[in-house]
């Protein structure tokens, strides 16, 4: 036995092998972290540049690089939306209006023909931090809503910066009370509280909403407006007629028009602004 | 010795034998909410063949046989509660809506679910109803039910052995999420006005050290030492006090008697002297207990007296003849969808039939709703005869009961259906 043992003597390279292995395999992964745990944003903070959480979250890994998450805009009845796709604002749609959006990209999106608001043109930023996973099939019917409500666009024309984080509510304590019809459930807090982190306790954020009275500096070489144009995929939503801007369209989208393909993706590019 | 091709074989085998060992204790421990397996089939619950319900996830309950054959509704008993027509929900697992709907460039199916961890998930995105979850539920001997958490659903009845056996319904998972949104609101130039906010944070300070000023209030409440004043308990001394001289004079007048008394009982002339004054009062005392009305004044030879220690008595005997046999009640839950937006209504089924071998009484179905539905008024109806109530909660949830009032023969089913609105 003492022989045996004697022959066993491992060499100063193997020991140091066996704690690379045993570091290794004690280290958790991805798969068994909780997801609880992996969607909450300790480090984040709602007010960090926009797109800086959203690559946070890719890096935590899951399935989220390259899904287009169904995102829904609504806003005040007869307002256009338009987005931006290969660098430039493309055609204005009648809100309610349904695209696919990356995980980590930021989409700016030009909002005009605002009901009382006529003239006034704002660029809310949307930054997809998070996916849902509805049924097969149902992915763009359990879009995530963003509403655009008229009090958030006026405090926006008049200087004001706004950050909405919208989150998936906790289903273990909802709050009992209904769904209210045209706008969304929105919880305002102060000013040094962190809105990443408020809603980090009450459900899991998905999505912030930045808007703002910033004017477009567009800057073809640099593209710091357009946050690099990422891929967009606009999802059952008809083109607006150009010459009637009136036209009435169902609530909900037509679910009848396929979607289309979602543009390109722009090259990023890494110059300093000036 | 071993040679060197043995050693290195041995060097081997322990490093393999410590990978694998570090492996398997790496592996996930558990999963964070195994949702129970339901399997719902597309068939109407009122046609000839009901859902069948996957038993795997239920062998933890005392009834293991929860499919059965449901008869025609024709053969059903005309008394319902609610005479208008019962509706019947298509019991279809809902997956419609547009299936061209593809997201080219996703690597990852639908329907993903990390790795050991079975669908439905993520479990945010779901609102449950039916089962019996997180705490089991009793009901007590008067039918008071305990621990009837919210999403559940249970019927309860009596047994032919007078037990009462309860029920749950299967696990219904539907998926409706719910978003809503927190709001900041700062300036254009927002980390300008963090900067100032910072400022404010100082004053905030202040006040805090304002408030350690409360401390002296403490103080004051030591003022209490007052209370040392109503030690009046020092006029309960002077009483003892006066109780040990009537107990002393007590004690001198006894011994004064005793000895005239001894000295006629013995009716003797004899001077008693002082050794013989304590056996003349210890026969004096077993004389004067004798005589207390307590003392046994009747002996009787070969038995022994009894010892009564209280009132309790056997006044009455019940015989309970149990029939051989089990009671059996399957019920399960079916909704119309399985998945709905804000404002969605949803119809509810919950079925339920005698399966056992004997008839089952009292036979009452609770389901404690979330409080993400909304119960519509007057849109539940049961095709047998009972009575229905609802009760609020704290949790502004909402319990809907049914006391179905006749006993359930055996084979004998019913239904209950009833809509929701979901918040």
């Amino acid at each position: 036995m003492k022989r045996l043992l004697q022959n066993l003597k491992l060499s100063p390279l193997l020991y140091a092998a066996l704690i690379c292995i045993t570091t290794v395999s004690a280290m958790p992964t991805a798969a068994q972290e909780p997801s609880s745990l992996r969607d909450r944003h300790f480090r984040d903070s709602g007010l960090h540049p926009p797109g800086q959480i959203g690559q946070g979250m890719l890096l935590r890994g899951g399935p989220i690089p390259g899904y287009f998450q169904p995102i829904e805009i609504r806003a005040p009845q007869g307002t256009q939306i338009a987005f931006v796709a290969n660098g430039q604002f493309g055609p204005s749609l009648l809100a309610p209006t349904k695209a696919g959006m990356l995980i980590g990209a930021v989409y700016r999106m030009k909002v005009t023909n605002i009901p009382g608001q006529e003239g006034i043109e704002v660029f809310p930023s949307i930054e997809v931090v998070n996916r849902i996973y509805p049924p097969r099939g149902l992915e763009a019917k359990f879009a995530i809503p963003i509403q655009l409500s008229l009090r958030e666009i006026k405090m926006a024309t008049q200087g004001l910066f706004v950050t909405r984080v919208i989150y998936l509510e906790d289903p273990t304590n909802p709050i009992p009370v209904d769904e209210p019809i045209g706008r969304q459930r929105t919880l305002d807090i102060r000013y040094t509280e962190d809105p990443l982190h408020v809603a980090d306790k009450l459900g899991r954020p998905v999505a912030i909403l930045r808007i703002g009275s910033r004017s477009p500096q567009l800057n073809a070489q640099t593209g710091r407006f357009m946050f690099s144009s990422p891929p967009i995929q606009i999802i059952a939503t008809p083109l607006l007629p150009a010459a009637n801007t009136s036209v009435g369209f169902p609530a909900g989208g037509s679910p009848h028009i396929a979607p289309l393909p979602p543009t390109p993706a722009r090259p990023v590019s890494y110059s300093i602004p000036r | 010795m071993l040679s060197k091709t043995h050693r290195l074989q041995l060097r081997f085998a322990a490093l393999a034998t410590l990978v694998v060992c570090l492996t398997a204790c790496n592996l996930p421990q558990q999963q964070i909410r195994p949702p129970a397996t339901v399997q719902i089939s597309d068939v109407s619950p009122v046609g000839p063949q009901s859902p069948t319900i996957n038993p795997v996830a239920q062998t933890n309950r005392p009834l293991q046989q929860i499919s059965f054959q449901q008869p025609p509704a024709a053969e059903k008993t005309s008394a319902t509660v609610k005479t208008g027509p019962i509706t019947r929900i298509p019991l279809s697992a809902e997956t419609g809506g547009p299936t061209s709907m593809v997201h080219p460039g996703a690597p990852y199916p639908a329907n993903w679910s990390p790795p050991q961890i079975s669908q439905p998930w993520p479990e945010d995105e779901y609102v449950y109803q039916g089962g019996d979850s997180r705490q089991q539920v009793n009901v007590a001997p008067d039918r008071s039910i305990h621990n009837l958490d919210e999403e559940d659903t249970i019927v309860h009845y009596h047994t032919g052995d007078g037990k009462i056996a309860i029920q749950p319904t299967n696990l219904i998972p539907i998926y409706a999420p719910r978003f809503s949104s927190v709001r900041h609101i700062g300036g254009a130039s927002q980390y300008l006005h963090r900067d100032h906010a910072s400022g404010v944070d100082n004053p905030l300070k202040i006040a805090a050290s304002q408030e350690n000023l409360g401390s002296e209030q403490i103080l004051q409440r030591e003022q209490a030492g007052r209370n040392i004043s109503n030690r009046r308990t020092g006029l309960y001394r002077d009483e003892s006090k006066a109780r040990d001289v009537e107990y002393r004079i007590a004690g001198l007048e006894g011994s004064q008697r005793q000895k005239p008394e001894n000295g006629l009982l013995l009716n003797t002339r004899v001077r008693i002297q002082n050794s013989q004054e304590a056996r003349l009062s210890l026969q004096n005392t077993t004389a004067v207990t004798a005589t207390e009305e307590d003392t046994v004044k009747v002996y009787v030879k070969d038995f022994m007296p009894y010892k009564v220690t209280g009132q309790n008595q056997m006044r009455s005997t019940f015989h309970y003849e149990i029939a051989e046999g089990k009671s059996r009640l399957e019920i399960k839950k079916t909704s119309s969808n399985l998945s709905a937006l804000p404002g969605d209504e949803l119809e509810f089924m919950i079925a339920f039939k005698n399966v056992g071998d004997q008839p089952v009484s009292n036979v009452t179905i609770v389901d404690h709703l979330s409080r993400r539905l909304v119960y519509i008024e007057d849109t539940q109806s049961c095709d047998v005869a009972g009575k229905f109530f609802t009760n609020d909660t704290v949790q502004n949830s909402l319990i809907l009961r049914w006391e179905i009032s006749d006993p359930l023969a055996v084979g004998e089913t019913g239904s209950i259906t009833f809509r929701c609105r979901v918040r």
